[in-house]
């Protein structure tokens, strides 16, 4: 066949390729449908602690009372996020994609498009858990005065819970784009990253510290990124005592989290430009 | 394709194959179990890469324009993928037509009543025949300029079996639609292919029109005792013996020509039979065959 015959042909062809917006729009509509019991989880759970946490309101001196419960909060969300982005590719790891895969769309922007789905619905479902704090604590005895509490943190220590969220989010989804076994890595890698963090602290191995120092200690570390609300409000709490803990002002939360926010956006990138069939 | 070879670690699966299904073809590609049928169509599909070669579908790369040349296939899977089985049958054909502009609603309800197919039921509860006939619904219902069918009938009763045939046939009078059928069962597709293939070992043994087929290959019954004469060459497919005891070679190449090449080589021809295209196609599948280099060209005769 000539080339501009395979030209004209492939024109003709464009014809029959589905509009992007139309691609975004079938995975919304097939996570709702797929995932209605995983995002139904989602949305109770995130709301079960919004509404813990408005039980710390009470607390006087609240926010520093909050602090410890916003560890568990982190780690609670870190969980049910991660369980999110691996739900949203359940029964697909990249060896039974293969009816994805023969789609008539960029299997890029396919990919991409179920996981914005994903982080879509996600920070829906934070918004809604946001909706059941603001009412919740609203609901108590002197709702109003209590609510006013919530404000000295500022508004970018409320930003900082989705977004902290979409990190895990992003970097969950690195695995379960990429790997058959999502799951065993995340798992593998945390309980991994920590036991050698633990053996280098108890060893006083210099060089594996040094090494791991960018998810544990730095002051832009992945655990520091991760936990960006709560480090935030210390910081802030530490930012007005006499003399506040130098390690508590060295923190650096916001930055650590767009730092490690880029980190993950390209690794998924990667992951997506890089996985497919074999 | 051209040189297309694919590996698998030490196994390889298409060895150098030189293949063209020519615009508007229906094209069977014919070869035992292991052959590199599935995985040459799996290049077709970008579903694996090829080692070396050239591949194009309707003049395109399916690396570079996979989206395109998607959009432009119809494909039954060897393996039916059955990931939306928490779908119903309905759900599954409204998904599939979401991602495809060219999709006839009504063509679909015509082939789903064609194919007896309960669009209500759960896709993970059907049986292998009835996923199949909802692939192949999937597969023509946005009539593609190529249909891949890779044993478009495995897992069919033989009444549908019979009326999937009359179908792909039906589907390709009405729509401008090249084949390419990939079976094992031939005598199913022979009233529906006219152009051929045979893989086996993943090298192609012979491409050719059905109607050079069915001009140049005959089972010539010779006299016991006959030794293929050296001229013959490549073009003796395979030698058998005969329900009455007489050896029966089959031949590739121009008939006239090869009975004076027989002739000249002190070997006495009984008679010249046209063989069914199984029977054609089984010779050159004969277990004991070795792998024979691609057949040349009957346009050259049988010198």
């Amino acid at each position: 066949m000539s080339e501009a015959a395979a030209r004209r042909r492939a024109t003709a062809a464009m014809e029959r390729i589905p509009q992007r917006r139309v691609v975004l729009a079938e995975q919304f509509r097939l996570l709702l449908r797929r995932q209605r019991g995983s995002f139904g989880i989602l949305l109770v759970g995130l709301a079960l602690l919004a509404f813990a946490y408005s039980r710390t309101w009470i607390y006087p001196g609240w926010p520093a009372a909050g602090v410890t419960f916003g560890w568990i909060l982190s780690l609670l969300l870190l969980l049910l996020t991660v369980w999110w982005a691996l739900a949203i590719w359940r029964d697909e790891p990249p060896r039974d994609r293969r009816y994805f895969w023969l789609q008539p769309t960029s299997r890029g922007f396919h990919t991409a498009a179920r996981c914005a789905a994903g982080a879509a619905l996600l920070c829906a479902a934070i918004a809604v858990a946001g909706a059941v704090l603001a009412g919740a604590v609203l609901t108590l005895p002197g709702g109003e005065a209590l609510a006013a509490r919530g404000a000295p943190p500022g508004a970018a220590y409320w930003l900082l819970w989705p977004v902290s969220a979409l990190l895990a989010f992003a970097l969950a989804s690195i695995a379960a784009v990429a790997s058959n076994r999502p799951s065993a890595w995340l798992v593998g890698g945390a309980v991994g990253a920590v036991t050698f963090h633990a053996i280098a602290e108890l060893r006083g191995i210099r060089w594996l510290d040094t090494l791991l120092s960018p998810l544990f200690d730095a002051p832009f570390s992945l655990t520091t990124a991760l936990s960006a609300p709560n480090r935030f409000l210390l910081r802030s709490i530490a930012a007005g005592t006499p003399e506040p803990d130098a390690r508590l002002i060295d923190s650096m939360p916001v930055v650590a989290l767009l730092l490690w926010l880029t980190v993950a956006a390209a690794g998924l990138v990667l992951a997506i430009r890089f996985t497919r069939p074999r | 394709m051209r040189g297309l070879t694919k590996r698998f670690g030490s196994v390889v699966a298409l060895d150098a194959v030189d293949l063209t299904v020519p615009s508007g073809a229906r094209f069977l590609l014919a070869g035992p179990n292991g052959a590199g049928k599935t995985t040459l169509l799996s290049l077709l599909l970008d579903l694996v890469r090829p080692t070396a070669g050239i591949v194009r579908v309707l003049g395109l790369d399916p690396v570079k324009d996979g989206a395109v040349v998607r959009s432009c296939l119809g494909y039954v899977a060897e393996q039916p993928a059955a990931t939306y089985g928490w779908m119903t049958v309905g759900d599954v054909l409204r998904h599939h037509a979401a991602f495809r502009p060219s999709w006839d609603a009504a063509y679909e309800v015509e082939l789903c009543q064609a194919l007896e197919i309960e669009v209500r039921r759960p896709f993970g509860k059907l049986s292998k025949g009835q996923i199949r006939r909802v692939e192949l619904v999937m597969a023509l219902a946005h009539a593609p300029p190529l249909l891949l069918l890779d044993e478009p009938t495995d897992g069919l009763d033989p009444v549908m079996r019979n009326r999937v045939v009359n179908l792909l046939r039906a589907h390709a009078d009405r729509f401008p639609t090249s084949l390419l059928v990939s079976t094992h069962v031939i005598h199913e597709v022979d009233g529906l292919v006219d152009h051929i293939a045979v893989l086996r070992q993943g090298r192609c043994l012979i491409q050719t029109s059905r109607d050079d087929l069915d001009r140049c290959v005959r089972h010539y019954r010779v006299a016991p005792g006959s030794a293929p004469p050296p001229g013959l060459g490549r073009r003796l497919v395979a030698t058998a013996v005969g329900d009455d005891g007489e050896p029966v070679w089959t031949i590739w190449g121009d008939e006239a020509a090869v009975r004076q090449a027989l002739m000249a080589g002190g070997v006495e021809v009984r008679d010249a039979s046209s063989p069914t295209l199984e029977q054609a196609l089984l010779a050159f599948l004969a277990p004991d065959d070795p792998v024979a280099a691609p057949l040349p060209s009957p346009a050259y005769g049988a010198g």
